[in-house]
């Protein structure tokens, strides 16, 4: 994705247009029998895109395997906290997520999946999903706060220390949870109840 | 200045900030079930990790698990909860196999053995976690992921954020539940009102509320955009935790409840903002459309708003259409929001001297083998056998339809769960009214949505058209 040194990530776009796309939609609960995260990719958006190829229409997330920043409007990811939902996205292609706003739950779980979510405004993020419709290409700047397009300039917000965790790749909450075990003896001495 | 319960339980908890306004919690209680949990032993299998705290940490499955208390019959369920059970007892995890006595929702065991209590941090790989928070515990849904860095650690990073106080105020209406007035609260604040807020429920209302309904309304703070909702821990809570087999005993006993007593929210503590509603005169409330704000009250009509028409499509009303006499073939009770004993047994007074209506299907699936067990000891098996209502094995069943318990085709369910969205319970076109158990009850007999009210004692069901 880091073609140049002042480019965070840079490719096409989908938009998903529409507010509280929730997490049964990203992925339906049926496809959570599984064991592992291996081909999830298949069932993201899975009934969306079957019933809308029932109206012999293409739903945005078929066949957009290689756009790797998606567009949403408010509340995106709303519902569950199951992480199948980012990462089928991510495992269907999708690296940045610009929206209106997230759910917490959603937005905690997607930097752990590899998504970096940020937000914009209800206009730019209007502008990015017509772009997106005209296969524009995106580029994100390494601080991850200016998105452009040929005739298109947004500020985008996100956590800099997540956004510069995402550019670092290093993103490994267990290795840094088990790293910090010395610490969770210490203020475990100070819980009362664990003593009980 | 003063401090909230949230506030006071960060704190003690907080191993290290890990970056502006993130903490790493200490996890107190970590609760772990089969649809979320075999990716993350895989995590720590593969780097040679085991679990950091087996005796914080308690398993069972509930999702896939069927209720019609026949052998599996899906295979890959059933591998699941062979995964979950050999990864728990491989780790020293105790684990509530299928049947067992303590099994269950995982939302209704924690506190029913008095695993969950005030003033811990409760984690689990589920949304609902939020119930939890009925304790005076913050209780918060993680991902896989997360339940990973949780086993390795006990921890997790979290953003820590400001307090919403919801004061609710008045005394509930007869045939008005703790489900009516979430709902309420939902329809009023939007889904995303709570989004980078935890949510302090208190008010008058609050504290006559018993502590199984005050579960129902943490629990579904997330769908207010919540991940945190709980109530402050008061002699009722004390109360239902005594005794219990988890619970702490004798002079641990006393310095429990010294220690749950202080961490209430001090008198002068400053929230972020708030809120109040008065419930005095709420009513029934029912979810119409494929969100939970998407709510009316029972005398009221599915709303004509630009902006809904994907909503009132999907689920076949037409804008102005009274959600009254809408015609429902399926009756679910049970789930982690409306599972519990008082949820049966206010549903049972309504179905008591009454039949379900023909072609109506019924589920009424018990939280937990508890909450089962209760119902026969009550006798509400033959309230519910005699008015042709099924009750089944406990599980999370219908309420996301990942066992057998599905909607076929555009099926409506007048269901006790807690989401409606599009293809939530089984069916990708199926349609989901929420309410309350009772609500559920009448709608049963009714063979269609009714207002409860006309169908409690001293009504007459005419009333209730």
């Amino acid at each position: 994705m880091k073609t140049q040194n002042e480019t965070l990530v840079q490719g096409t776009g989908t938009a998903l247009r529409g507010d509280n796309v929730d997490t049964d939609r990203i992925y339906p609960a049926r496809f959570m029998k599984r064991l592992t995260f291996e081909g999830i990719e298949e069932f993201a958006f899975y009934d969306e895109r079957r019933a809308a190829a029932d109206r012999g229409e293409k739903h945005p997330m078929e066949g957009a395997g290689a756009s790797v920043f998606l567009f949403v409007n408010r509340n995106f990811g709303c519902g569950s906290s199951r992480e199948h939902a980012p990462q089928s996205l991510y495992r269907s292609g999708v690296r940045v997520i610009v929206g209106e706003s997230f759910a917490d739950i959603f937005k905690g779980n997607a930097v752990n999946a590899g998504i970096l979510c940020l937000t914009a405004d209800h206009d730019s993020v209007a502008a990015c999903q017509d772009a997106a419709d005209q296969g524009a290409v995106f580029t994100l700047d390494c601080a991850g706060t200016g998105l452009t397009a040929p005739s298109l300039a947004v500020r985008v917000e996100g956590d800099p220390v997540l956004t510069a965790k995402f550019a670092s790749g290093a993103l490994d909450p267990v290795s840094e949870g088990v790293a910090a075990l010395g610490l969770v003896k210490r203020q475990s001495e100070r819980i009362p109840y664990l003593s009980w | 200045m003063g401090k909230t319960l949230y506030d006071k339980v960060i704190d003690l908890h907080a191993v290290e900030e890990v970056s502006a306004g993130r903490v790493r919690l200490f996890v107190g209680l970590h609760l772990v079930h089969e649809a979320t949990s075999a990716p993350a032993f895989a995590m720590l299998k593969e780097r040679g990790l085991v679990p950091a705290h087996p005796d914080r940490t308690f398993a069972v499955t509930d999702h896939v698990i069927p209720t019609d208390g026949k052998p599996w019959s899906d295979p890959v369920g059933q591998a699941m909860e062979e995964s979950l059970r050999a990864n728990s007892l491989g780790a020293g995890i105790r684990y509530a196999g299928p049947g067992s006595e303590e099994s269950g929702v995982v939302h209704v065991i924690g506190p029913e053995l008095g695993l969950t209590q005030p003033g811990m941090t409760v984690a689990c790989g589920d949304s609902h976690t939020s119930t939890h928070g009925a304790f005076g515990a913050v209780a918060f849904g993680v991902g896989t992921t997360q339940v990973a860095e949780i086993l390795a650690s006990q921890t997790v990073v979290v953003p820590r954020l400001p307090v919403r106080q919801v004061r609710l105020e008045g005394r509930l209406p007869r045939g008005v539940y703790a489900k009516d007035v979430i709902l309420h609260v939902i329809h009023e604040m939007g889904a995303k009102a709570g989004a980078g807020w935890a949510y302090e429920f208190s008010g008058s209302a609050v504290e006559q509320m018993s502590m199984e309904e005050r579960m129902t309304l943490c629990n579904m703070a997330v769908e207010a955009g919540a991940r945190y909702g709980y109530v402050n821990p008061d002699k009722k809570t004390i109360a239902y935790i005594k005794g219990r087999r988890y619970a702490p005993q004798n002079k641990e006993w006393d310095k429990a409840v010294a220690f749950w007593e202080s961490i209430r929210s001090d008198s002068d503590a400053v929230f972020g903002d708030v809120v109040q509603f008065n419930v005095s005169n709420m009513e029934p409330a029912v979810t119409w459309g494929i969100l939970p704000e998407h709510a009316v009250p029972v005398t009221g009509a599915v709303p004509a708003d630009e902006g809904l028409e994907e909503a009132r499509a999907y689920m076949g009303f037409q804008a102005g259409a009274p959600v009254r006499g809408t015609v429902i073939n399926t009756a679910f009770i049970g789930s982690c929001t409306n599972g519990r004993i008082s949820d049966f047994e206010e549903a049972a007074k309504i179905l008591k001297g009454r039949r379900v209506a023909p072609g109506v299907r019924t589920l009424a699936v018990p939280g937990s083998e508890r909450v089962l067990k209760q119902i026969r000891e009550r006798g509400l098996d033959k309230v519910f056998a005699d008015a042709g209502f099924e009750l089944r094995k406990p599980g999370c069943s219908m309420c996301l339809a990942m066992n057998n318990d599905k909607l076929t085709g555009t099926e409506t369910a007048a269901s006790s769960s807690n989401r409606n969205f599009k293809g939530r319970q089984g069916s990708p076109t199926g349609r989901t009214l929420l309410m309350s158990p009772a609500m559920v009850a009448a709608a049963a007999v009714a063979g269609r949505v009714v207002d409860v009210r006309g169908y409690l004692e001293g009504g007459n069901n005419e009333n209730a058209e």
